[in-house]
């Protein structure tokens, strides 16, 4: 098992190294550059040449990687091009918001869909069925900005419930419950997105697990329909969809982008949609680092947690 | 477990409703689109930075809404009969946030700052007519002011400080205005280097706020300056919350998260002024929009050709449409609020009819498919706008129509803004579609977009008349305006005759404030509005 986590971890380090070179080339292959919005309305060839130059820009790509993957890997994400903040103090910064979203939106979808899927499968071909069915559907069918913008306009706007944006007001940062309505809104959307897809496997992987012979031996024993479900069966459904709760996070982390965007949330995703279009590289690079890292942690993460889950299954 | 977390969340639903944490009539909370880059006035161009900037600098002089200049820092001044000697007498008692007196050293400090190659700003060309400017803007080997035999700017004593010119030039006052010339702290920047200076994060002014917290990509907040040379703002607080959805940006304004918000979408703009506690302001502006292309380049070369162009599209109709009538229609480099615009100069009417005929003129026949055609190619070109302004975006769109009409095939290249500024710049272009901030004074963007000189420059469409290039340089070369006056209603004349840009429109500024905040004035300048902040006060009406 230690064998398999440090070859894991390895691995996951050499798929980081890749991940940075690749998104380096990419980021200086697209047209452009970051002295357009640096300069503004009035921008001068004089100005960005000076400004190339300020940045390192006009050096070649591959000493400039090289100093930047040097400076990384002392622990230096370099700063910001527009504000001149340190990156890793950015992404500190931000960190805190993008996980509370991205913690809440999946707690709820897991909270909500599980159980509907459950019920869905155990009352298969009845309303309840149909009626998990378009609630997946609604869910998978809507993109979160437009859903977004759809919740601020009913909950803010006609029926004045909750504030359309921002994390919380000023002045009142230590306010819980003032956090938890702003909080309510972006995590709503962000979850609606990931409950469908969790509800659908949730169903289709119960209704499996519930033709298995073990199942009807519990049943045949005289075990209740709960305990044989919420138990037995459930169980063991549950592997699939830990699976896809795993690699549900990138999918979160770019509903996170589009879902910060909407409601002014400070997160990393707004950081990082904001570095892009003013071509702020350092951000972007410290910011793709630090998810890169996050999903190739999960994966890691999602594997070990088959063995809790599953003691049939170890790894040598 | 599901059922207590529902409960709680129906209980947050249910039971609360928004409050704020804001005093109302004491707080004035800004809408911004963006965040600001810096905050440091001499290397700071973006348009946040201008806004974010307004209340925590002061420049020698402002702007009045008729444009003119006033004193601010600056109590009063005197310019040598030769026209080549500025003296002002600096206001006494002004303190910078941090406690320390202002002097005429700061104001030396920040000029000899812009002028100094090392420091990265676009706003050192203003100060062309600055004496020593050649020799101390050098790219290679630039002199420091003790090297120079007059220097451009001199401490007479600690209120008082002079600027020596070149040549007489009327734009030199009106370039010391905010927010491209406010004053920075000598004694806080004086060997620092101003493109990275913490300063730019944390900066002190002499102005009315005193910057408090700067949250990237959330907030600015700035509170009253108690000690500000003009008196104690009446508002205690200012705070700038950066909410990049216009939509969203406009549900805050309504649901009272926001109190002031700018350029809401022009088709919410009549539903805004019905709404009982909104006010909508609007105020003209010197930025235009302009339908260009390569003057070098046929057919754009043939006069006919251009001139067609210009007859072939019907303005008033995309002011009417894409700007619900928030702009002005451009005749020219001018906008109609400026001195230097000149009312005799009239836009070529919409004539598709006129337009086909010069076409013909020139040589263009229909070809096969309804596209006209010369010497056997298709009278087809591409044009460039920036994929992200909406307004561009539709203007870019009507005027593809427009074209087809008379046989001409457009086809529209949206980019994102990064790549077509350079692309701009590279000179990488058939047509374009797009617009220039300009400034309230006439000399600095007109001599910089229309003088041949500068092809490398703003004058990237490469357009190029030995009279234009006469008429502004005489019209920079002197300080009396009724002979400046002069000179640009013969640039206006002569641009409309060219016909180099099909000028489209002026926009309007649109600025929705909530009822019972008093004191905004709509200067017509870019950001004008922003000066008027340490005005602004709640009435409650």
């Amino acid at each position: 098992m230690r064998t398999y986590i440090l070859k894991r971890i390895g691995f996951a380090v050499s798929m980081l190294v890749g991940v940075s070179i690749i998104l380096f080339a990419i980021m200086r292959l697209a047209p452009g550059g970051p002295e357009a919005v640096l300069i503004g309305g009035e921008f001068s060839p004089e100005a960005a040449a000076q400004i190339r130059q300020r940045l390192g820009l006009d050096r070649p790509l591959a000493l400039q990687y090289l100093g930047w993957a040097g400076a990384a890997l002392r622990g230096d994400l370099g700063r910001s091009f527009k504000t001149g903040d340190p990156v890793s103090a950015l992404i500190l910064d931000r960190l805190g918001p993008t996980v509370q979203l991205t913690f809440g939106a999946l707690v709820l979808a897991l909270v909500v869909a599980v159980p509907l899927g459950v019920l869905a499968a155990v009352r298969r071909g009845t309303i309840w069925d149909t009626l998990g069915s378009a609630v997946a559907l609604f869910g998978v069918s809507f993109p979160s900005f437009w859903l977004g913008i759809m919740l601020i306009l009913l909950f803010s706007e006609v029926f004045h419930l909750l504030p359309p944006s921002g994390l919380s007001e000023y002045g009142r940062e230590g306010d819980l419950a003032a956090r938890a309505r702003h909080a309510i809104l972006p995590t709503l959307t962000l979850g609606l997105i990931q409950m469908a897809s969790f509800m659908r496997f949730t169903r289709s992987s119960l209704l499996e697990v519930l033709r298995q012979d073990y199942v009807r031996t519990a049943r045949a024993k005289g075990l209740g329909g709960g305990p044989v479900v919420w138990r037995h069966a459930l169980r063991n459904a549950l592997i699939p969809v830990v699976t896809v709760v795993g690699l549900s996070l990138p999918t979160l982390v770019g509903g996170a982008v589009l879902t910060e965007t909407v409601f002014a949330w400070p997160g990393i995703g707004r950081l990082a949609v904001g570095a892009v279009f003013e071509r702020d590289y350092p951000v972007i690079m410290g910011v793709n680092l630090m998810v890169g890292a996050v999903v190739i942690g999960a994966n890691l993460l999602t594997d070990l947690a088959y063995c809790v889950i599953d003691p049939r299954i170890s790894y040598r | 477990m599901i059922h207590a977390i529902l409960i709680a969340l129906l209980a947050i639903l249910i039971g609360l409703t928004p409050t704020h944490g804001l005093a109302a009539g004491k707080d004035f909370v800004i809408g911004l689109s963006g965040d600001a880059t810096s905050l440091n006035p001499v290397v700071a161009t973006d348009g946040q930075s201008y806004i974010a900037e307004w209340p925590l600098f002061d420049s020698l002089v402002e702007l009045d809404q008729g444009l003119n200049v006033k004193p601010l820092l600056a109590e009063s001044w005197e310019v040598s009969r030769d026209g080549l000697s500025y003296t002002f007498k600096l206001k006494r008692g002004v303190k910078w946030h941090d406690g320390k007196p202002f002097t005429a050293r700061d104001v030396a400090f920040t000029f000899y700052s812009v002028l100094d190659p090392k420091v990265t700003t676009p706003h050192r060309a203003y100060f062309d007519a600055l004496a020593g400017f050649p020799e101390l803007t050098a790219k290679d080997n630039p002199k420091k002011p003790e090297e120079l035999a007059v220097r451009p700017i001199e401490v007479v004593d600690d209120h008082t400080v002079r600027f020596r010119l070149r040549y007489p030039s009327g734009s030199f006052l009106a370039v010391l205005v905010n927010p491209r010339a406010g004053i920075v702290p000598e004694h806080i920047l004086k060997g620092a280097d101003l493109n990275t200076a913490e300063f730019n994060r944390r900066p002190i002014g002499t102005g009315p706020f005193k910057l408090v917290e700067w949250r990237r990509g959330e907030r600015l907040v700035m509170e009253a300056n108690t000690e500000y040379h003009g008196g104690r703002p009446a508002l205690d607080r200012l705070i700038f919350r950066i909410i990049p959805d216009s939509v969203v940006l406009l549900q805050e304004l309504r649901a009272g998260g926001v109190d002031f918000i700018e350029n809401p979408p022009l088709t919410e703009v009549a539903r805004l002024k019905q709404t009982p506690n909104l006010k909508v302001l609007v105020a003209d502006n010197t930025s235009y929009t302009y339908f260009g292309w390569r003057q070098d380049v046929a057919p754009f070369t043939d006069v006919r050709v251009r001139r067609a162009l210009y007859h072939a599209i019907d303005v008033p109709s995309i002011v009417r449409e894409v700007l619900q009538g928030y702009a002005v229609v451009s005749t020219g480099q001018f906008p109609p609020s400026s001195w230097a615009f000149d009312p005799s100069v009239k836009p070529y009417a919409y004539d598709p009819a006129r337009a086909r005929a010069l076409l013909a003129e020139a040589g263009f026949k229909p070809g096969p498919d309804g596209v006209l055609a010369k010497d056997g190619k298709r009278f087809s070109f591409s044009v460039r706008h920036d994929q992200a302004n909406q307004s561009v975006k539709d203007t870019a769109v009507i005027i593809q129509e427009y074209l087809k009409r008379v046989g001409v095939e457009v086809q529209l290249e949206p980019l994102d803004w990064p790549t077509f500024v350079k692309k701009l710049f590279a000179s990488e272009f058939e047509g374009i579609v797009v617009g220039w901030t300009n400034h309230h004074d006439p000399d600095p963007f007109a001599y910089t977009i229309w003088h041949s000189s500068q092809w490398k420059g703003r004058n990237f469409a490469h357009y190029k008349n030995a009279r234009v290039d006469e008429a502004l340089e005489a019209a920079r070369r002197t300080a009396n305006t009724a002979e400046r006056k002069k000179h640009y209603a013969e640039l206006s004349k002569l641009l409309m005759e060219d016909a180099p840009y099909v000028f489209l429109y002026f926009q309007q500024q649109v600025y929705v404030t909530r009822a019972g905040y008093e004191g905004l004035v709509p200067i017509p300048t870019f950001a004008g509005i922003y000066q008027s902040l340490k005005s602004v006060r709640w009435t409650g009406k």
